[in-house]
């Protein structure tokens, strides 16, 4: 195929190191350092874009919190504590707001209570379209309670370990981390990816994403996933088998519903209707005839109940041959490097840098 | 959704009916089918040849081998069966296309006893492979080409096999008006029974030669007397990689060619847009919930036959639906007729209410 033309301009942060350093817990739920310095990042890099950047509409340091729209996460060793859910233990949390996603922006709270002996593997995270805190309508919370909205949504199971829960690669034990995240930013803000790589594996991706071409009646037309797998899988989080298939894990809000989960849909055949990178040759050969390896469109699809049906596609976000190798840059040949795949995704890239996949 | 804007603008002949007549002409010696069966065959003959696009360039009515002199059938005597072996005398036809570079010919031969449901297909693209086309023939001898390759050989197709009994036919007929795409369906007791198509490709990759095209044919064995088999359904061209699908697709390349050297083409599949594994036209069972439209799926073309792997093609105006809904469903809503439901595909359609029993 043609190589795709992308329909937005991207801001990128890209190749950000993070060194393993699991100093700094102070007990089984809370975080190492090197997952304090991977969540800091990625916060500052979201922050800090140049054009339509993510903002703070609330934080807790663990010692003070607002809703005032303060960072009070300066820090990274000394803000970000992590606690068992449950407890009303002093923790941090962070919301942040994107005022261009879907039809009227997307705040998400990032909650920092996890599962009993989670060494910060895992905490909460919710969305919300109306906005946490009093002001909104919800709660503002405190050091030891995350502020609420009246339409939140978490979209990580939480509690649990897993696809949608693990963070940083933990797992359940304390164990020193390198990782290596990038962040693209849509410069109308519409749309966010993180992509976070350990042991040349992606093991989260986040993405908060207006959807392109909704179909009449989707208002809210935006999707997003917070999806993290610890070290004990090990399975690539940007995947067919994660996204396409099994458990829908693509989180949206359906006015009148709330919660809905939607698949990556793309195009496929054969008895069990698998993707064309995910079939024969085509998993990590090329396309035949022209030579070039296949990127495939990515669309969004429901089961949910009243929210059924195909509803629109993902910008600039495409399905790559399932066996290429994590940082695959496209296309072949000359000027390289205007794409780059993870997992089963390519991604827009900038054309220059090349990626890092320690 | 939004509605499909249609690539091509279409001539159309649909709702054609074909009455039951049980009958057998001459006899019901094991290899004729019925009269109404060799009606259809020979009123679909006469639609395509209406077309500015199709001809006959040669035929036997199984008495007068007409190599050179065109159309000898003319009625359904002229349209004679016999058995596949031996040297008996039989029908045969050549339908060509020079738009696309195509010659379909179909011979009346069938296997003992299954009452005519067995018949011959082949194609030949002279253009693309330098040669002739079908040529000779005779009345107890089929015509032949140097690239000839089969399309439907000794397969459940044709018009009811082994089933003697008659049967009222609808078939109706699209070309487009620049006569690149060719589609025929016919239909019995509200299913459709037998689909042709025979059509250039739509964005093809680079590396393809031209011009491509994809055709086939196929029809349901009527013997099992219920629902319609695999003709235009995800099961029989999204699932499965049935290898009956055009010779001299992408032909011109020596190594391309290769493949059909060996009198199997290439098979190819119908894609379509999909997750947890189905596509999403067997996912949904209702209309959209959002915008209470229905899906209609773009079909692709993908092959993975050594030296073709990869998604090669579209199709014009052709789209999977919802399978759930019925053959002869008309879109955008019912009683508008824009489009039509054919078994899982959605094609354009002219507006008239369908005729389906």
């Amino acid at each position: 195929m043609a190589l795709p033309v992308l329909v937005k301009t991207w801001q990128t942060n890209l190749n950000n190191r993070v060194f393993a350093d699991s100093a700094g817990r102070t007990d089984n739920e809370d975080f190492g350092n090197d997952q304090r310095n991977l969540f800091y990042g990625i916060k500052e890099a979201m922050k800090n874009f140049a054009s339509n950047p993510w903002t703070v509409e609330g934080s807790s340091d663990f010692v003070t919190s607002n809703m005032s729209g303060t960072d009070l996460i300066t820090d990274p060793i000394t803000d970000l504590r992590c606690s068992q859910i449950g407890f009303a233990q002093d923790h941090s949390w962070l919301v942040m707001k994107q005022a261009n996603v879907g039809g009227s922006g997307l705040s998400v709270l990032f909650n920092h209570e996890g599962a009993n002996n989670g060494d910060g593997a895992v905490f909460d995270v919710f969305i919300s379209e109306v906005g946490f805190g009093a002001a909104n309508g919800g709660t503002d919370g405190s050091i030891t309670v995350p502020p609420t909205a009246t339409d939140q949504v978490q979209i990580n199971s939480g509690n649990t370990f897993g696809i949608e829960g693990c963070w940083g690669g933990g797992d359940s034990g304390v164990l020193a981390r390198s990782f290596v995240f990038n962040v693209w930013q849509s410069t109308d803000g519409q749309c966010t990816r993180v992509l976070v790589l350990y042991n040349n594996s992606p093991i989260g991706f986040w993405f908060f994403d207006t959807v392109q071409n909704p179909v009449t009646g989707w208002g809210e037309k935006f999707v997003c996933g917070v999806l993290q797998n610890g070290n004990v899988n090990n399975a690539r989080t940007p995947d067919y088998d994660v996204l396409n298939t099994g458990t829908a894990r693509m989180r949206s809000i359906r006015t009148g519903i709330g919660d809905v989960r939607l698949f990556m849909s793309g195009e496929g055949f054969g008895s069990v209707s698998e993707l064309i990178g995910q079939q024969g040759d085509l998993q990590d050969g090329v396309n035949q005839l022209n030579q070039e390896f296949h990127l495939s469109p990515i669309n969004v699809a429901s089961m949910a109940t009243g929210f059924i049906g195909r509803h629109g596609q993902m910008f600039d976000l495409w399905w790559g041959p399932e066996l290429r190798p994590n940082g695959t840059a496209y296309p072949r040949g000359a000027s390289p490097l205007q794409f780059v795949q993870f997992g089963d995704i390519v991604f827009p890239w900038d054309g220059v840098t090349t990626p890092l996949v320690l | 959704m939004p509605l499909p804007v249609l690539d091509k603008a279409y001539t159309f002949n649909v709702n054609n009916v074909v009455p039951l007549d049980g009958g057998f002409t001459p006899s019901n010696d094991g290899e004729q089918p019925t009269n109404d069966r060799k009606e259809l065959l020979l009123q679909v003959k006469d639609a395509l040849v209406a077309t500015a696009f199709w001809s006959v360039k040669s035929s036997s009515n199984g008495t007068t081998p007409g190599t050179g002199s065109g159309d000898n059938w003319s009625t359904i005597a002229d349209v004679l069966w016999a058995i596949n072996t031996g040297t008996p005398n039989f029908a045969w036809t050549v339908l060509q296309n020079t738009t696309i570079d195509l010659e379909v010919l179909i011979i009346c031969r069938t296997n003992s006893n299954d009452e005519g449901g067995h018949p011959r297909v082949y194609i030949s693209r002279p253009t693309l492979s330098g040669g002739a086309g079908f040529t000779g023939g005779a009345a107890n001898a089929r015509p032949t080409a140097p690239d000839e390759s089969w399309l439907v050989e000794n397969e459940q197709w044709g018009w009811g096999t082994n089933d003697n009994s008659g049967k009222a036919w609808v078939f109706s007929t699209m070309v487009s008006t620049d006569g690149e795409v060719t589609r025929v369906a016919w239909f019995n007791a509200n299913e459709i029974r037998g689909f042709w198509m025979f059509e250039r490709l739509k964005n093809p990759v680079s590396g393809m030669s031209s011009p491509e095209i994809i055709c086939k044919m196929m029809a349901v064995d009527q013997s099992t007397g219920g629902a319609g088999g695999a003709e235009a359904t995800y099961a029989g061209l999204h699932d499965i990689d049935t290898r009956v699908f055009s010779p001299q697709y992408n032909g011109t390349s020596p190594v391309q060619q290769n493949p059909q050297a060996t009198s199997k083409p290439p098979g190819i599949y119908m894609t379509s847009e999909g997750f947890n594994g189905q596509p999403c036209g067997q996912n949904f069972v209702s209309a959209n919930q959002v915008d209470n439209d229905y899906g209609f799926f773009p079909v692709g073309v993908a092959s993975l036959f050594p030296g073709f792997a990869g998604r090669h093609a579209e199709f014009f105006d052709m789209w999977w639906g919802i399978d759930g809904n019925a053959t002869g469903d008309t879109y955008p809503v019912a009683g508008t007729n824009l489009f039509i439901q054919v078994n899982d595909l959605i094609l354009p359609w002219n507006g008239t209410v369908p005729v389906v029993a």
